[in-house]
């Protein structure tokens, strides 16, 4: 752990102020530290103090989620380095323990980073896979179709909502950390963003179905992104859940797609209820989610079913509960086992469902 | 914005792409420590030799956006801050400069090269 600090990259700076004051850096040794500013000179403010914290990215990680105060951190930390810049030159270092740091050079028992970092995590989950498998494309086609989905909530909260005017509904994040060992990313925006942040916050109303004080409207765009944003066996990146939260307070994770997915699962039997005449019932051949457009195949023959809004159609037939009606925002994919219900002549009152499970026999 | 301030030159004019295009006039309160004097407290890090290289950043400003920020900043760096003074910036007029804010809770601030700092700030809590 011999540090030699004129060899150090700057990987993320966590917290700034006149430069940064809190960040990492990885020395050429590959050896990870937690820059921390100690004290600036009141007479000469280009003389600072730093303390150099040997630590991880988990560490890090923990720290930002705010699960172990600063003096915690500290005081964890294997190694400790006094060092004394002056501009940007080092003029003094050496090496420290714990218990011989000023005290004034650290925050108090029970101060936490908790500096509502804008800042994402990603989990990908797949049993039986080690991270290493999973490859780059996957990660890239998992934060594209996460930022999509994030851009279309953006959108709805804009139109909505009518906040935020003049930000750009576009979450623009950029991947800074991938946890060795897990397939846990850090995701954060390039530009600040309050949009984003309203986004994630009615996202997470959403998912906890707390919405009675937002406009139905909204609520039916983000159920419609997060659905977009789930799992999926036909996007390439077949991850048996992906949750995306919040990293800069451990007691608020979204996890939108895993509690999504529970949900709909839970509400299946509602649907073997469905009083309504089933018109075709088969395997999804192609499906286009944007379009609503889907091609059945049953009975050695091909329908295709078009319904460009089956929320507000359903709605109108007054045929769905509200928690039917959640049912057809999920995805569909190619080789699914679905049915179709109501009057296929004219199209109208249409509701297709996916079965996740083995579809029962349906007396019409 | 910039389009009403291109004729202006700006603090960190040494650097061909300050004031960045993406700055704009954000009117509000700001705050700023007080480390040493009043007079001297409004120095970019760039002119405080804090900095290797000549960017839009470095010839910023920094500002720290509402108080609640400020509390935090003096508890995470208890020798740095908890001692330094403050002074309060009223951005209310285009003529005082342009701000990005690049997280929730700091904004780089770009003012004309020769705006006095005096117009807009207040020194609020005198060095302890």
């Amino acid at each position: 752990m011999a540090l030699q600090l004129q060899k150090i990259k700057v990987i993320e700076v966590i917290d700034s102020y006149d430069g940064p004051t809190i960040y990492t850096v990885v020395a050429n040794d590959g050896d990870f530290y937690l820059v921390y500013l100690c004290d600036i000179d009141v007479d000469d403010e280009s003389v600072r103090t730093w303390l150099y914290l040997y630590t991880n990215p988990f560490k890090i990680s923990c720290l930002k989620k705010n699960e172990i105060s600063i003096k915690q951190f500290i005081q964890e930390s294997k190694q400790h380095l006094i060092v004394k810049t002056t501009g940007t030159k080092i003029s003094s270092f050496s090496e420290t323990t714990f218990a011989e740091i000023p005290t004034e050079y650290i925050p108090s028992e029970g101060v936490f980073l908790d500096l509502g970092l804008e800042e994402y995590q990603l989990k990908l989950k797949k049993k039986n896979l080690a991270p290493s498998n999973i490859s780059s494309a996957h990660v890239s086609a998992v934060i594209n179709r996460i930022s999509n989905g994030l851009k279309g909530v953006m959108k709805g909260v804009q139109t909505y909502l009518a906040e935020f005017p003049e930000n750009e509904p576009d979450p623009m994040l950029a991947l800074t950390t991938v946890m060795p060992g897990s397939v846990e990313l850090t995701l954060k925006p390039i530009k600040h963003n309050p949009l984003l942040k309203k986004s994630f916050e009615i996202i997470e109303l959403v998912v906890a179905e707390q919405t009675q004080n937002l406009p139905p409207a909204l609520v039916d765009t983000v159920r419609y992104e997060i659905a977009q944003m789930s799992p999926s066996g036909r996007s390439g990146f077949n991850f048996d859940s992906i949750e995306l939260s919040s990293a800069g307070d451990s007691k608020k994770t979204i996890g939108f797609t895993y509690e999504v997915r529970k949900k709909m699962k839970e509400l299946l039997p509602i649907v073997e209820n469905f009083q309504v005449p089933i018109i075709v019932k088969g395997k999804i051949m192609a499906f286009d989610k944007r379009d609503f457009t889907f091609v059945i195949s049953d009975f050695g023959k091909h329908e295709e079913v078009k319904n460009s809004d089956i929320p507000s159609r359903a709605a109108e037939a007054d045929l769905l509960s509200d928690d039917v009606k959640d049912l057809a925002y999920q995805c569909f994919d190619k080789g699914d086992r679905a049915l179709i219900a109501g009057d296929y002549n004219t199209k109208e009152n249409l509701l297709i469902v996916r079965k996740i499970t083995p579809l029962k026999p349906i007396a019409n | 914005m910039l389009g009403l301030v291109k004729n202006i030159m700006f603090i960190g004019h040494e650097c061909p792409d300050c004031p960045p295009a993406d700055a704009s006039y954000m009117p509000g309160t700001y705050y700023r420590f007080v480390v040493k004097t009043f007079d001297n407290a409004f120095i970019s890090r760039f002119k405080l030799g804090l900095a290797v290289q000549n960017t839009c950043e470095e010839n910023a400003i920094s500002l720290i956006v509402d108080k609640a920020a400020v509390a935090k900043k003096r508890t995470l760096h208890p020798r740095a801050f908890q001692k330094a003074g403050l002074a309060e910036v009223v951005i209310s007029d285009s003529s005082h400069g342009v701000l990005k804010q690049d997280n929730a809770t700091h904004s780089n601030w770009w003012h004309p090269l020769e705006f006095d700092f005096k117009t807009v700030a207040t020194l609020i809590e005198e060095r302890s």
